[in-house]
């Protein structure tokens, strides 16, 4: 009869918790980065000279799926300037609504991935207390 | 995570534009001023903002928790040059030996104006620290 210690380091190694919630942490960790970006880009808008920055979600999470999270570069991210509809004379081209509108699309994305791996960790739990009990 | 961070970079965002109020309040509440002399009558005071840094180089190498020096700061007040209001007036109790005084060289409508860019940047940085600040609570209360 194998014991219950056995079972648990069995079922801990096939849990690879590097794959165990997908490409949820990488996405989280990228958003949290692009709302630095925004962010940098809100606080300067009235910096001369200053260009505002973003970088596509979809590429880097491309770019960066199935890479260990904690081992993310920064250089995987391809940070573009925005291309400005009207450049300020001063040379600034941040469009504060433009800016406030990526800025909340980002914090969406971001309590959406929020929630669905804290789903991820629900269920894990359920798997490992088993079934319905209080 | 680099919540610390974001929260700096909101801090620096807000700290600068206040910055910036506090000239204008300064400007506006002197706009009046009256000298004998060119050279101590009150001239307007702009605030210089600057990225905190050039983030060209250092920002796409390295690990995503090195990426320090975001935010604005204010590398420095300077004092407009434009030319003060030179008005003939001998009866002026300030006025200078040949009858001249000098009037302030703020312009009270364009402070105005920086008043309200002021203060709306500053609105920003708050709702994006406020924001950004549920987010960070939200990821906690998940954990």
């Amino acid at each position: 009869m194998p014991n219950l210690g056995t079972l648990f380091a069995h079922f801990l190694g096939m849990l690879d918790m590097n794959t165990a919630f997908g490409s949820l942490p990488h996405a989280l960790k990228l958003l949290d980065y692009r709302s630095t970006v925004l962010g940098n880009n809100l606080v300067n808008q009235s910096t001369p000279g200053f260009q505002a920055r973003d970088f596509d979600f979809e590429t880097a999470l491309k770019n960066v799926s199935g890479l260990p999270v904690n081992q993310l570069k920064a250089d995987a991210i391809d940070l573009q300037y925005r291309i400005p509809s009207s450049p300020a004379l001063d040379g600034n081209t941040v469009d504060s609504a433009v800016e406030k509108a990526k800025y909340a699309e980002n914090s969406v994305r971001y309590l959406a991935a929020l929630n669905f791996l804290s789903r991820k960790v629900d269920d894990l739990m359920t798997a490992i207390k088993g079934g319905t009990s209080a | 995570m680099s919540f610390s961070k974001i929260f700096d970079m909101a801090g620096s965002g807000m700290s600068a534009h206040l910055t910036h109020l506090n000239t204008t309040a300064s400007n506006l509440a002197n706009a009046n001023h009256v000298s004998g002399d060119e050279r101590t009558v009150y001239k307007a005071r702009k605030p210089i903002f600057a990225p905190q840094e050039q983030l060209a180089q250092g920002f796409h190498v390295g690990s995503f928790d090195q990426n320090k020096g975001m935010g604005v700061r204010v590398v420095g007040i300077v004092e407009s040059t434009e030319p003060v209001l030179k008005k003939y007036d001998p009866s002026h109790p300030k006025a200078n030996a040949e009858g001249y005084v000098f009037h302030s060289n703020v312009n009270t409508i364009e402070e105005m104006t920086d008043m309200i860019i002021g203060s709306q940047g500053f609105e920003i940085c708050v709702e994006f620290l406020n924001t950004q600040k549920d987010l960070a609570m939200k990821t906690i209360e998940s954990l």
